[in-house]
């Protein structure tokens, strides 16, 4: 795996407000990178100043290994796609794809072919000579899209793309992304406050808050493995819990739980007597299915059905809630009423414990 | 519009709550008595407004066709008064310095006005960006004799002369908030994320500016310029302070000859101006209102 991008140490302030705190990263080669976190975490920032429209406060960005966080963003051999596409409203759609590969004084034929080549990739060769307002907000998007491709940029910058576009839309639009990311070979950054969109389109995501990198791994690591309690309760749902270590080996920890039994999970830096959290995703949990290392009982509070699963909360004897979620398999299915007994059983592995 | 709305909801909130397909059609009903249209009498307060804007033009243009050297008694129809002003020197080159200053002045007003827009609504670190943007639009709220007597001592002082450059200098200054409001309002209302995809795009600064910005911003730009122009065609009250040294504009021209007394020639003189800024002002209209 090669850097394309190597970001150090990076910090950005506006007066005494710090939307960056030395942060430092590496993107690679042909790798669809997301930026995820909740509004003001600075992910937005992050992208803008690798565009070149902020200029970090202290800090290097490379591009190819060349520093370039002084270069002007017209002199970045990346490009972007705007939130709100900002499609030029006095120029028809191939114009509009022409404008880059004009400032970089491709030749004429060059330039036709690209564009043409463009409008085929993103399907809207018949629309050549439309203007921008003429068209949808998805055919927007793909045009900013192929807009930003038609220069062959090293790294493309995609800035919350799908989040004005309609549910269905954005579900297809993301398979469209993922496959022009591979047909290209263009590396992405991509940048999302949806950790739904995150997980399903990215080779690796960075999850970021107040400016600091909480984790930054793959989708099934930062959702199966996640560092602290932030990353545990932004990607998903979970059942968090405050525990204390019991008892501890080389690899294994005991912690008691307010369940009101102990539970044996892996080793992660945890001394006796520590106080920690205990985070157990919904779907690990099962309702009145064979047994596992944990078996408890409890009665349905509440339950929301949603499609193709359905939330249960139930009371464990003992008093704690757990929130349960459990895939709607069979049509008709029996599903629990309120006040319902039930056993919900998960097994060991399944339990992550954090810092508290 | 908005009066309307409101009415239709507070008189369902009045009323128990009925169902949709009641409200819908009711609902309907109070917007439509509400309409400005079915006020009584709005015809006739039209009619009225429209005569009290227009009928004394209207009387103006008439007059200019009529014989009668008496501007009030109507003798027939001529076009002698149009001939014997074309052929008035003095109000021919009253006419000429009128244009000439106004063009100018607009070319100067219009670009130092979309240099002092560009400025406060894209320039980063600008500072004391809220007191130059009033300081910019101050001369609007300044009563124009105040200005004229201003401009007056300071031409003294410096010992400018010359006639035309006075009125151009003087022109230019008033007219630059006058283009600088349109241009203004035209940035403000202008995406910044299309500069950026530009510059995204490897669109140096200028190149931005050139092929983005100003072609976006243009119908302001026009407006500006089309309001400078007018408002200096216009101008009385500083012209006549400062003439003197050789021009004399259009309407300080005028003014002397009312003095004499009125003669029809104005009432020709006063149609051939409004047919001229109409011939001006409608590809201007045409063209900022294009999208």
């Amino acid at each position: 795996m090669k850097e394309i991008i190597q970001i150090k140490n990076m910090s950005k302030s506006y007066g005494s407000y710090q939307a960056i705190k030395d942060i430092s990263l590496d993107i690679y080669h042909n790798e669809f990178f997301t930026l995820l976190g909740p509004s003001g975490c600075g992910k937005t920032t992050l992208l803008r100043t690798i565009a070149g429209f902020e200029t970090p406060t202290s800090g290097t960005i490379k591009l190819h290994g060349q520093d370039i966080q002084d270069l002007p963003a017209h002199k970045r051999r990346v490009n972007t796609v705007f939130q709100n596409y900002a499609l030029f409203p006095h120029m028809n759609l191939a114009e509009n794809i022409d404008f880059g590969l004009r400032m970089l004084d491709w030749s004429a034929d060059e330039r036709a072919q690209q564009v043409g080549e463009m409008l085929d990739l993103v399907h809207m060769k018949q629309f050549a000579k439309r203007m921008p307002s003429q068209l949808s907000g998805g055919q927007q998007q793909r045009i900013a899209l192929a807009r930003a491709l038609a220069p062959q940029p090293e790294v493309l910058l995609l800035d919350e793309p799908l989040s004005a576009l309609d549910h269905k839309l954005r579900q297809d639009m993301r398979d469209e992304l993922q496959a022009l990311q591979r047909e290209t070979g263009i590396t992405f950054v991509f940048v999302t406050h949806d950790q739904e969109e995150a997980l399903a389109m990215s080779d690796r995501i960075c999850l970021l808050a107040h400016g600091e990198i909480q984790q930054l791994s793959d989708s099934i690591d930062i959702y199966e493995n996640p560092n602290n309690k932030f990353v545990a309760d932004f990607i998903g749902e979970t059942n968090f819990m405050p525990v204390s270590v019991k008892d501890r080996s080389d690899d294994a920890i005991v912690v008691d739980t307010p369940l009101g039994i102990d539970i044996k999970v892996a080793n992660t830096g945890f001394k006796k007597g520590d106080e920690a959290t205990l985070s157990l995703r919904p779907e690990k949990i099962s309702i009145n299915a064979k047994d596992l290392d944990v078996n408890i009982e409890g009665e349905v509070i509440h339950h929301r059905y949603m499609g193709g699963y359905t939330h249960y909360t139930v009371r464990v004897d003992g008093g704690h809630e757990l929130r349960v979620s459990r895939g709607n398999e069979i049509s008709n299915d029996i599903r629990f009423k309120l006040n319902e007994r039930v056993r919900l059983s998960f097994a060991y592995a399944s339990a992550r414990v954090l810092a508290a | 519009m908005s009066l309307s709305i409101n009415d239709a909801v507070s008189d369902n909130i009045s009323e128990p709550m009925n169902t949709t397909a009641e409200n819908t059609p009711k609902r309907r009903s109070v917007r439509k008595n509400h309409d400005a249209k079915h006020f009584p009498g709005f015809k006739a307060v039209t009619v009225l407004f429209f005569a009290f804007l227009y009928l004394p033009i209207l009387v103006v243009i008439g007059y200019s066709f009529n014989e009668n050297k008496i501007v009030s008694v109507w003798h027939g129809f001529s076009w002698k008064w149009y001939s014997s002003a074309l052929q008035n020197d003095g109000l021919m080159s009253a006419l000429q310095v009128s244009f000439t200053v106004a063009a100018v002045a607009t070319f100067f007003a219009t670009s130092i006005a979309l240099a002092a827009a560009l400025v406060l609504s894209r320039g980063k670190n600008v500072k004391h960006a809220p007191v130059s943007e009033a300081v910019v639009n101050l001369p609007l709220m300044l009563p124009e004799i105040v200005f004229a007597v201003a401009v007056l001592i300071l031409f003294s002082q410096l010992e400018i002369r010359n006639g035309m450059l006075k009125l151009i200098l003087a022109h230019t200054c008033f007219c630059i908030p006058f283009a600088f409001l349109p241009i203004r309002a035209r940035l403000k209302g202008m995406n910044t994320n299309l500069e950026q995809a530009a510059q995204d795009l490897y669109a140096p600064p200028w190149t931005t500016f050139k092929l983005i910005t100003l072609p976006l911003i243009m119908p302001g730009v026009l407006a500006g310029a089309m309001l400078s122009f007018v408002i200096s065609l216009d101008d009385f009250i500083t012209s006549n302070i400062i003439s003197g040294g050789g021009a004399t504009t259009l309407p300080v021209y005028i003014y002397s000859l009312v003095k004499q007394g009125v003669s029809p020639e104005l009432n020709a003189i006063s149609t051939l101006i409004m047919a001229i800024s109409l011939l001006i002002a409608t590809p201007f209209w045409f063209l900022s209102n294009r999208k």
